[in-house]
């Protein structure tokens, strides 16, 4: 009930700012914001926009073999060789599988994580937020060693499972396979997801949960008619979030992958780092980086339709 | 000839980069080679033509500083002072040196740690003399120590009939295994075909390597003494390695990950590896008990280790007076007790360690250089033979 009042207070000062801003000032007002804006916007231009640029003029350029460099004269053939190799289309679709198991299985752990943390942790909200970034802090190599150690033949989970006589012999799946690639990129985005959807379930007040009960509603109707809507937007990013680390990922198939099972990132880090030709591999990047995009409006696309995103607003 | 046994506790170059030290410190004694029975002869001294070591020498190599394995060495080097500043390969070697060179920051690098191999394709990558000064023969005076097959200007090290790159050690590739759980001896790399293999296979997934592997073992290219691919036999050597790939569990990015893999019992061999690893992985974990082929029956490579000197180097004398020394027979024995490779100069053999000695004596290597063929690097244009970006392509399609 306390918090109920306290973000209703929080969101009557945010409209009456918004009004206040709005009504006073006009160009002069614009002219302030666009230039406090201008430093956020340099730094983002310079560091995310230009490399970009950069490459996709890379991609449209002539190279060789360690080359290390791009020249003229502008040619399609990078992307002509990238669309017709079909070893790129092997790497292609196992990123897409890795990418999306890893979202699906990290929002299927994330949701009710977050919700937990967000409406039951209580006083132990804070201390276990504080664990779940502690978890990120482990470096990324020690984390895909350590999954070696935990799932291999001789390995602490195959070990357990003799011990209290699951399985009478090491299960083989477990490691060098694509369940390893899985579960190793689950637990490195796992927080990031939680957190998102932390920050997702902020705004949604415990008491639109219980007005929902008071009206009967059953636990898997709060979720669906009423927890899924709201969280519906933050979600979507959070799977976004997981589909680009997941397919973009090179170390932990080359590490925890069996043959045939390596990604498309590990063929742009051949083309960058030993072969030298950045053409190529700016090609084959740019590609990847088109293929995000249209993701991306999809499920832009897909919120509006759904009307989603004012759902999000009203909140 | 099959068995490695007691030839624990050392490395090799892109192994091991800066553990190399760590693990030195505690092999050295344990070989035996730095005790009294090894005085070191007059007549061993480096020759009076070499020039005398001063300052700071810049080193960009795979392990940087195994050579200061070598007691002797660095005493050498003590003596006046100067002193070896190593640099190590932050990934693949020859895009390494391309990059560093063509982003000005091979300025003052005195020495490159150059797999023989390397010269000729970065001779074709905008001439040598962009990265590595011509040797002057008269300032290597150990030069003429060198074993018969390594020695004079017809070699893929030389261009124009000049020495751009001296050999210091001789490393042969070699099937590895852990001895336990491996019956019968492997005595030949086809051996790891065999379908008792299938998932017990580890794959060292390095393109030029495999390049040269598979032109030796399939004769792809027999009457040439460079492992250099035709053409025309590309599809054969994709068969071969789709072959390993089928046996194979573990496609290792690394000769590190490979031992991972082997100490921790989910392989049992490694394709593509070289005496190093078994000793490595026998000093992380003794139990595995991993040994190495030296005579495959079908076939094998031999890696040239080379020194060169930057084309920019600003210590040019002590350059020389370095490589000289790392010529001389008793800093071979102690690199390549280190290290596990063979020497490349003669009157080493009783400076090795027994068991390496039975392995890669001088006699021994000069037979595997008669027998087997030089590793390649795929040249980056050629009508004849397979080519990087093709090599690369195809070994795509094999492990991808």
């Amino acid at each position: 009930m306390g918090d109920g009042i306290r973000e209703g207070n929080l969101l009557i000062r945010r409209r009456l700012g918004r009004r206040r801003s709005d009504s006073s000032g006009g160009g002069r007002r614009l002219g302030d914001r666009l230039l406090l804006a201008l430093p956020a916007a340099a730094a983002i231009a310079l560091l995310f926009v230009t490399p970009i640029v950069v490459f996709a003029v890379y991609s449209f350029l002539s190279g060789s073999v360690y080359g290390f460099s791009a020249h003229l004269p502008f040619t399609f053939a990078n992307y002509r060789a990238v669309v017709s190799d079909p070893t790129i289309g092997r790497l292609a679709t196992n990123s897409v599988i890795v990418g999306f198991a890893v979202a699906g299985v990290s929002l299927a752990i994330g949701l009710p994580t977050a919700f937990w943390l967000r409406y039951c942790a209580g006083r132990f909200q804070q201390a276990l937020i504080f664990l779940l970034v502690l978890a990120m802090f482990a470096g990324y190599l020690v984390r895909i060693y350590a999954w070696r150690t935990i799932l291999g033949q001789d390995g602490i989970l195959n070990d357990a499972l003799q011990r209290i006589g699951l399985t009478s012999h090491p299960l083989g799946f477990l490691v060098f396979s694509r369940f390893a690639i899985v579960v190793a990129l689950v637990q490195i985005v796992l927080p990031f997801v939680v957190l998102l959807l932390f920050a997702g379930f902020r705004p949604i007040e415990p008491r639109i949960l219980e007005s929902a009960q008071d009206l009967g509603a059953g636990f898997l109707t709060r979720w669906r008619r009423v927890v899924l809507p709201l969280i519906a937007v933050p979600a979507g990013s959070a799977f976004m979030l997981c589909i680009l680390i997941g397919t973009s990922d090179y170390v932990t198939p080359l590490l925890l992958g069996a043959p045939g099972q390596l990604t498309v990132g590990v063929q742009i880090q051949r083309y960058f780092q030993e072969l030298g030709e950045y053409p190529f591999g700016a090609a084959l990047a740019m590609l990847v980086l088109l293929c995000y995009g249209i993701l991306y409006a999809a499920f832009g696309l897909g919120f509006r339709l759904l009307r989603l995103r004012r759902l999000e607003w009203q909140t | 000839m099959n068995d490695a046994d007691g030839l624990r506790g050392m490395t090799r170059q892109s192994l091991l980069y800066r553990t190399a030290g760590a693990v030195a410190a505690a092999a050295v004694p344990a070989l035996g080679v730095a005790g009294p029975a090894f005085a070191r002869p007059r007549s061993e001294t480096s020759a009076t033509a070499a020039p005398v070591p001063q300052g700071t020498i810049d080193f960009f190599g795979f392990e940087g500083d195994d050579f200061s394995s070598s007691k002797t060495l660095k005493q050498f080097l003590a003596k006046t002072g100067a002193r070896i500043q190593s640099d190590f390969f932050p990934g693949a070697p020859v895009p390494a040196i391309i990059q560093r060179t063509h982003s000005g920051r091979a300025k003052g690098v005195d020495i490159v740690d150059a797999f023989t191999l390397f010269v000729p394709v970065l001779d074709e990558s905008g001439g040598i003399g962009t990265y590595f000064q011509p040797i002057d023969p008269a300032k290597v005076p150990n030069l003429k120590r060198l074993i018969a097959p390594l020695r004079g200007t017809n070699q893929p090290w030389a261009v124009d009939g000049r020495l751009y790159a001296v050999p210091v050690s001789v490393s042969p590739n070699s099937p590895v295994w852990a001895r336990k759980r491996v019956n019968p001896t492997i005595t030949k790399w086809t051996d790891l075909l065999d379908p008792r293999f299938k998932g017990r296979l580890g794959f060292i997934a390095f393109p030029e390597i495999n390049y040269s592997l598979a032109v030796n073992l399939l004769k792809l290219n027999p009457k040439s003494h460079q492992a250099y691919m035709p053409k025309t036999r590309l599809q054969d050597a994709i068969d071969l390695l789709k072959k390993v790939r089928a046996n194979a569990k573990v496609v290792s990015p690394s000769n590190g990950d490979s031992i991972n893999a082997l100490n921790a019992g989910e392989i049992d061999v490694i394709w593509g590896g070289f005496p190093g690893i078994a000793v490595l992985a026998n000093k992380a974990k003794p139990q595995t008990e991993a040994v190495f082929t030296i005579f495959p029956r079908d076939g094998n490579i031999n890696t040239i280790q080379g020194w060169a000197i930057g084309a920019q180097s600003d210590n040019v004398d002590s350059a020389y007076a370095a490589l000289n020394e790392a010529l001389d027979p008793r800093v071979q024995g102690e690199y390549n007790n280190f290290i596990v490779q063979g020497p490349a100069v003669q009157g080493v053999d009783r400076f090795l360690k027994p068991s390496l000695r039975a392995a890669y004596s001088s006699r021994n290597i000069g037979r595997l250089l008669t027998r087997f063929q030089l590793a390649v690097e795929p040249p980056i244009k050629s009508s004849k033979y397979v080519t990087a970006a093709e090599w690369e392509t195809a070994f795509a399609k094999v492990t991808s």
